[in-house]
């Protein structure tokens, strides 16, 4: 059984022309231990879906279809019981550290928050468990860290704070949305290869959220890809990046900027812009930039498998 | 943390130094003679030549002032020339009821104002939000005499549950202090309520949606835990700073208050000397309230730095 299964997720958001929808009748599934990447262009629904399994979004939002996180499903559950959920079954790692952590608490007041009831029983248990979850994440001389202040961390240093503190609830599934996207290069590589070790030490699951294929590849066992609210196509990993099914899938490959590519790797990049979500329609929403598209686009794409009507079936 | 105490005590020497300039020269310009007006209608132009000499009033400004400033130092206000009391003796007798009527004030405008803004801004266009919207109006437009009067008439002459006039020590009877103290304080707190609510709305509005506050959710900590731990703790800095510079509405306040309650404070003693042009009164009473408005000023600051570590570096 999958540890989350995401069926039909749609959500909408009030306009002053009706609702909108930024995620449309989404089916995810992960399985314990495994990491899912979620890719897709900014705007494309990723942080939006995520944040629906996590009932993380604004009042304004309207979420409906099926969050099951271990056959229980966490859209219909009333929010004090979601909330018992939140930390202990599923974390998050958000994408910007410099603003993700309180300014005014100490790093280890919002680590010893997040622990389990039992141990934050005694105060000495809870520092020390705290200081465990940082010298977890790879922080050195944890002790004296949980007496500073974010602003005296360095960005890399945050974003471990911040699994450390996705850590503290013991979760069984992480879900990771960019958690590299706003560090340096090699301060992403030791971010990348700390969550894989955690990910072999623990067996947590992870839910990564990103548009960096690169980063993907490395991290992911299957990959969905998202347009315009939908997904487009889910694969394992290795025949995706092989062969990618749909033309968006194609194109955000050949994006890939290659090693020593330099320039000319950057003209690869799909043209045009995805749709806003006034400008959605029920046809194929990459159709106006899709190097494939034909008049048939104009009407609904397949709904299970690879939403495309010139699928190549090997891909699936 | 020390350092940054030091620094900013430091700071409010010369911020002391420029409030007693100011208040000095404020009666120094002020027209009208208090030699003529002490020496009486009787009093010839030579008697009040005379006096003035005495006074030392025909001396220059800036003598007079650096004399002045010498005898504050070391406690003298002067004394008042109607009635030959020691100014400081004066605000002594009378600061208890002030400081009461304005830290009760205190108490109940934030007791009411920061709840009511954390309410208002978790939820926009809510009831809280809109008795908010009409509380800080009426607060902020209906002058404390009005609240005063009707507050008195209903409770204290109709229901008869507090004392009309007057005030008692809260040392001495603290059941009379509360008689005496709640309904002026609750007519004085009114605009500053309002004040307290509107910042805290508008602070707190800023700081739920930031990510940090996300994140606390998405720890599973319960909504009182996030909007107080983490939300006020991030609103307290700038609601604490607007409390200070608002302690001058209760300061203005506390002067009507003080008037329609027949409370013996510092604002009726300076309404008294202001009527009878009895500048040494006015002077000490006004330097007094101005010192005290620069402490709690640099109280709040370093309160602010106690709270939230990215004001003390
Ligand atoms: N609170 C909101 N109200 C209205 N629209 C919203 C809201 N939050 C997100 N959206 C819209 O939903 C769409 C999807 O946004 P989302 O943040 O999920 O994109 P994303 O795939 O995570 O992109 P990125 O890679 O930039 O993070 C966007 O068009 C965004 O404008
Ligand atoms: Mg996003």
């Amino acid at each position: 059984m999958a540890l989350l299964d995401v069926r039909g997720l749609r959500v909408e958001f009030a306009s002053r022309s009706g609702p909108l929808a930024a995620v449309e009748g989404l089916d995810l599934a992960v399985a314990p231990g495994e990491t899912l990447a979620l890719v897709g262009e900014s705007g494309s629904g990723k942080s939006v879906a995520s944040m629906a399994v996590m009932g993380l979004l604004p009042a304004t939002a309207r979420v409906s279809g099926q969050a099951l996180f271990e056959g229980e499903d966490l859209i219909a559950m009333p929010p004090a019981e979601l909330r018992r959920r939140r930390g202990s079954g599923i974390a998050m790692v958000f994408q910007e550290p410099m603003t993700s952590l309180n300014p005014v608490l100490t790093i280890g007041r919002q680590l010893i928050e997040a622990l389990p009831r039992v141990e934050r029983a005694s105060r000495a248990a809870a520092r020390g468990r705290a200081a465990e979850l940082l010298a977890s994440v790879g922080i050195t001389a944890p002790e004296s860290r949980l007496d500073e202040f974010p602003h005296q961390l360095s960005g890399g240093m945050r974003q471990r704070v911040m699994i450390a503190i996705a850590l503290a609830g013991r979760p069984r599934l992480i879900i990771a949305d960019e958690p590299t996207t706003a560090l340096d290069v090699t301060v992403q590589a030791q971010i990348v290869a700390l969550l894989q070790s955690l990910q072999r030490d623990t067996g947590i699951a992870i839910l990564l959220i990103s548009h960096d294929l690169a980063l993907v590849r490395q991290m992911a066992g299957r990959v969905a890809v998202m347009y315009a609210g939908r997904k487009v196509e889910e694969a394992a990993a290795a025949a995706l990046f092989d062969r990618p099914g749909h033309p968006y899938s194609a194109g955000l490959i050949a994006a890939i900027p290659r090693l020593g590519g330099g320039r000319e790797a950057r003209l690869a990049e799909i043209p045009g812009a995805a749709p806003s979500l006034a400008e959605r329609g029920p046809g194929c929403n990459f159709a106006p930039r899709c190097p494939m598209a034909a008049e048939v686009c104009a009407t609904p794409p397949p709904a299970t498998g690879i939403a495309c009507h010139f699928r190549t079936e090997a891909a699936a | 943390m020390l350092g940054y105490a030091l620094r900013r005590v430091a700071a409010s020497v010369p911020v002391a130094f420029c409030v007693a300039l100011f208040v000095f020269a404020l009666l120094y310009l002020a027209p009208g003679d208090p030699a003529a007006l002490m020496a009486g209608d009787a009093a010839s132009p030579a008697d009040i030549e005379k006096l003035r000499a005495a006074l030392g009033l025909d001396r220059p400004f800036l003598t007079r002032f650096v004399e002045w400033l010498w005898r504050i130092l070391h406690g003298d206000l002067g004394t008042s020339v109607f009635t030959g009391i020691p100014v400081a003796t004066l605000i002594g007798q009378r600061v208890l009821a002030t400081f009461s009527l304005m830290i009760v004030a205190l108490l109940i405008a934030s007791g009411i104002g920061v709840p009511m803004g954390a309410l208002a801004a978790y939820r926009p266009g809510g009831a809280a939000d809109r008795a908010v919207m009409v509380g800080g109006v009426l607060g902020f437009s209906v002058p404390v005499f009005v609240t005063g009067y009707l507050l008195s008439y209903i409770f204290a002459y109709r229901l008869g549950w507090f004392a009309v006039q007057g005030f008692v020590s809260p040392f001495a009877d603290f059941g009379g202090f509360l008689r005496t103290i709640l309904l002026p304080a609750a007519s004085l707190a009114g605009a500053y309520a309002a004040l307290i609510a509107r910042i805290t709305r508008a602070t707190m509005l800023d700081v739920l949606a930031q990510d940090h506050v996300r994140t606390a959710r998405a720890k599973g900590l319960g909504e009182a835990r996030v909007v107080i731990v983490h939300g006020l703790s991030n609103a307290a800095a700038p609601i604490l700073t607007v409390m200070g510079m608002g302690a001058a509405v209760l300061l203005g306040g506390a002067v009507v208050t003080e008037t329609v309650f027949g409370i013996p404070g510092l604002g009726r003693l300076t309404v008294d000397a202001v009527l009878r042009r009895d500048y040494p009164v006015i002077q000490g009473v006004t330097l007094f309230l101005a010192f005290i408005f620069v402490a709690v000023n640099l109280g709040v600051d370093l309160l602010c730095a106690a709270i939230d570590p990215r004001v003390r570096q």
